[in-house]
């Protein structure tokens, strides 16, 4: 019995490398290598930067999602509350005189009491997250364009917005905020108590109750995580159009929902990373641009990203389903 | 009568594995035609296996079953019901957002040009209903609003509808109140009457004395007897068949002294804790280094109370108290803080990461204790924690990234258990600690208890295997109709006194 007990374990395995949850990384660098091969303009410094830029904005609205699913939620309210961020930057800016620096912050605390609610409606009544956040979802799209439509297209005044365009070494600054914060959350989520139970709670929730975590109370702080930096993320993308406009964040939970998929979370919980949510995200975009680069209809892109969304997550059941 | 009306339903030699557990091994007996057959014996003893086999819900892995002489071949539901056999489960399977009729005649037997002719549907259903007595019961009202004894009535008319030759009836009174139970019996003995056989299980000793013909006996997995219900056949005889083992020559050996000293220090009180309809004020205490057992049939309220004990489950009143320092309210989390851990009954619900390397299982309850500086953890520290527990309870396993989820049940209950004693519990509430698993991991399992309440830990063992308990606990208390019944002594245990209060609530026989 005590045979292979003990005296075999290895303290410091290798994780085998899994192609799976790597996968990403390989679509990545392929569809990378093939615009650059088939687009003449595909391959300059301006291109990749200005892509980056685009996927640096709605990175934050996948960072609250990545962590939410990893236990098994999903939070559809994300593109939503990215609009609000932008549409309550205006609202601080045009009619409460504030400047940029007091107006972000209190449009995170809102959003962040928006997504406290819903997480507290979620576990406290055991409701579908999916079905509560479409509720967010179309409540506060709704409060978004009414606010738009009040500011008739004004203008933020440039030095409100104008810290959007820093750079650091020739690289826009939020670029190497989402890489900072991708890395970071990476390196909490392997390694620090607060986000390792994650993957717990995602793996077996009544366990977790069983052995003394506040299971739900994470969950709450997640989806109020979620929230504000998707309205983070909206606020610092109307700073970089100037003006509030509907479009910010419209749409962007379908994106967000496939980059993180393809990027190896898994809809059952248990799975997801920052890192690779990342590159999921730019996976996205850097198709979208492709296609644009292809002139392929804008409609019909959508149909393509649909059918990429309907592959990834038959995929994941057919991966991960079958443990459940 | 004829041999074939002697030997309706033949079960020959059936034997059925599950993993390693022996759910069924080489039983044998006749049902006759037209009788009323109750299959009696402990939880486990293999009572629901070898209905779900006659059922069709499972085949057998040897032996056959042959009915009025026809030797069955496939094993599916559907075989079954074209066999003329139904199962009608505890657990009612109605459609409770469809009507009455269309519960009963599910599949639409009364058409009219194409389409279903309510009127006839509803004057069948209210035919069959008052046949049963059930007038209270409209064909047309929705299943959800009617009690739950008249869905259970229901669900039996379903099958009845079907002109079965054979009905299963699992425990069909555990949810009704006496008169609907008393209803239920008329009924089936009118059934009976009509030339319909049933097999009847029930842990309810009046009810099975009141309407069996015959009465068959499991215990472990292996027929025991078959006993006629003669108004000579006393509930002693069903108990001693129910429990008779010969234990001298098992792997468990009956304490016989309490281990633990008169003036151990008392760990947890129970006072009071109740809950309408589900378990009636109970007290208990458990003093240091003692294993107090909690035994129950089915339904007894026995797994419940541990839930409630651990904040699992809410309670109406009562409270509890740790070490002196009283709870009127108790989660999870504050018991983990108390130094109680809990081990749950099925580890496949709730009680491991099974997708998760045993490292992180094992740190879970305590991930406090290995965080530094913003929640990093101390890995190296989890490594030599977990490398340690592995070698103390000689869990088999290949690395410490392996996931329970490939692990034996034996070696998954272990490190179950690990996880519960990693946080160093000065109480620990163990819940079925050996369901499923080999006999070489029972026997360890065994020991580590016996270990752990040696240095001082205090230990409830909620079992329903009663020779475990024999020989873990220093008292057993009884459960049984949501109350404990008695508390039986280190030195006084025998299977026989503890299942008659288990089973029938007073030590002495009864004539009844």
């Amino acid at each position: 019995m005590t045979a292979n007990t003990g005296r075999s374990l290895a303290t410091h395995e290798k994780r085998n490398f899994n192609f799976g949850s790597w996968i990403i990384l390989f679509l990545t660098i392929g569809l990378f290598v093939f615009l650059s091969l088939t687009r003449k303009n595909f391959l300059t410094y301006n291109n990749i930067h200005s892509i980056l830029y685009e996927v640096s904005f709605s990175f934050f609205a996948a960072v609250g999602f990545t962590l939410l699913i990893i236990m098994g939620e999903l939070d559809l309210s994300v593109g939503s509350l990215f609009g609000l961020g932008g549409a309550l930057l205006g609202l601080f800016i045009f009619n409460h005189r504030l400047s940029v620096e007091a107006a972000i912050p209190l449009a995170m605390a809102i959003a962040a009491v928006i997504g406290l609610a819903a997480g507290f409606l979620i576990t406290a009544f055991k409701l579908n997250s999916m079905m509560v956040t479409i509720g967010v979802m179309m409540a506060v799209k709704g409060y978004n364009w009414i606010q738009i439509q009040k500011f008739g297209g004004r203008q933020i005044p440039r030095a409100q917005w104008g810290f959007i365009t820093q750079e650091v070494l020739g690289v826009k600054w939020t670029i190497l905020a989402m890489v900072a914060v991708a890395v970071l959350f990476e390196l909490f989520l392997a390694r620090s108590r607060h986000l390792k139970q994650l993957y717990c709670i995602g793996n077996n929730f009544s366990t977790t109750i069983l052995y003394g975590l506040n299971a739900n109370l994470v969950k709450i702080l997640c989806f109020s995580a979620s929230a504000a930096l998707s309205a983070f993320g909206g606020a610092l993308m109307t700073c970089r159009l100037k003006h509030p406009h509907v479009t910010v964040g419209a749409n962007l939970e379908i994106g967000i929902i496939t980059a993180a998929v393809i990027g190896g979370a898994s809809i059952f919980g248990g799975r997801g990373s920052m890192v690779r949510t990342m590159l999921g995200v730019f996976f996205v975009f850097l198709l979208q641009n492709g296609m644009t680069s292809y002139n392929i209809n804008t409609y019909v892109q959508q149909i393509i990203l649909g059918s990429i969304l309907i592959l990834a997550i038959h995929l994941d059941v057919r991966i991960n389903g079958k443990r459940t | 009568m004829t041999a074939s009306d002697r030997e309706f339903l033949k079960i020959a030699d059936i034997t059925k594995t599950y993993g390693v557990v022996k759910a069924l091994t080489g039983v044998s007996f006749s049902i006759r035609r037209g009788e009323i057959h109750t299959v009696l014996g402990e939880n486990g003893a293999g009572k629901s296996t070898l209905m779900k086999i006659i059922g069709g819900e499972t085949g057998p892995d040897s032996g056959e079953i042959t009915l009025d002489g026809r030797r069955i071949e496939h094993f599916s539901p559907a075989a079954a019901h074209a066999l003329g056999i139904h199962m009608v489960h505890q657990e009612l399977a109605v459609f409770e957002n469809l009507t009455v009729a269309e519960n009963i005649f599910p599949y639409h037997n009364f058409k009219k040009g194409g389409r279903i002719d309510y009127a006839r549907l509803h004057e069948e259903t209210r035919n069959k209903l008052n046949l049963f007595g059930l007038k209270t019961i409209k064909p047309e009202e929705t299943l959800g609003s009617v009690t739950l004894a008249g869905q259970q009535m229901v669900e039996i008319l379903r099958s009845i509808v079907a002109e079965p030759k054979v009905i299963i009836l699992d425990e069909p009174t555990s949810g009704l109140n006496d008169h609907e139970a008393d209803l239920l019996l008329n009924i089936l003995k009118r059934l009976k009457g009509e030339g319909l056989t049933i097999i009847y299980i029930s842990h309810r000793f009046k009810e099975i004395m009141r309407i069996s013909d015959r009465i068959t006996v499991l215990r472990d997995g292996e027929f025991v007897a078959t006993l006629e219900n003669t108004p000579d056949l006393a509930e002693s005889e069903l108990i001693n068949n129910m429990v008779g083992r010969d234990l001298s020559a098992s792997l468990y050996q009956i304490k016989t002294v309490a281990n633990t000293s008169p003036d151990a220090p008392v760990l947890l009180e129970v006072k009071g804790l109740a809950k309408r309809n589900a378990l009636n004020p109970t007290d208990l205490s458990l003093a240091a280094g003692e294993i107090l057992g909690v035994f129950g049939l089915e339904g007894s309220g026995a797994s419940r109370l541990s839930r409630m004990m651990y904040g699992l489950e809410g309670k109406d009143e009562g409270e509890i108290a740790i070490k002196g320092k009283r709870f009127p309210k108790v989660n999870p989390r504050l018991m983990v803080a108390e130094r109680v851990m809990y081990l749950n009954n099925n580890r496949k619900i709730a009680g491991l990461l099974p997708e998760l390397p045993v490292t992180d299982n094992l740190s879970l309850p305590v991930l406090r204790r290995f965080s530094r500086f913003l929640g990093f953890l101390n890995l190296k520290a989890i490594a030599r924690l977990a490398t340690d527990f592995i070698k103390a309870f000689a869990i088999a396993l290949p690395s410490l990234s392996t996931r329970p989820a490939n692990l034996s049940g034996g070696n998954q209950q272990k490190v179950m258990l690990s996880i519960c004693l990693v946080p160093e519990p000065e109480i620990l509430i163990v819940n079925e600690p050996t369901r499923g698993i080999d006999v070489g991991a029972k026997t360890e399992i065994h020991k580590f208890l016996l270990d752990i309440a040696s240095k001082g830990v205090g230990i409830v063992i909620f079992s329903s295997e009663l020779p475990e308990l024999m020989s873990l606990s220093d008292r057993i208390l009884v459960m049984r109709e949501n109350s404990i019944v008695d508390e039986v002594k280190a030195g006084d245990y025998t299977e026989q006194t503890i299942m008659r209060y288990a089973a029938v609530g007073s030590a002495e026989p009864e004539g009844e």
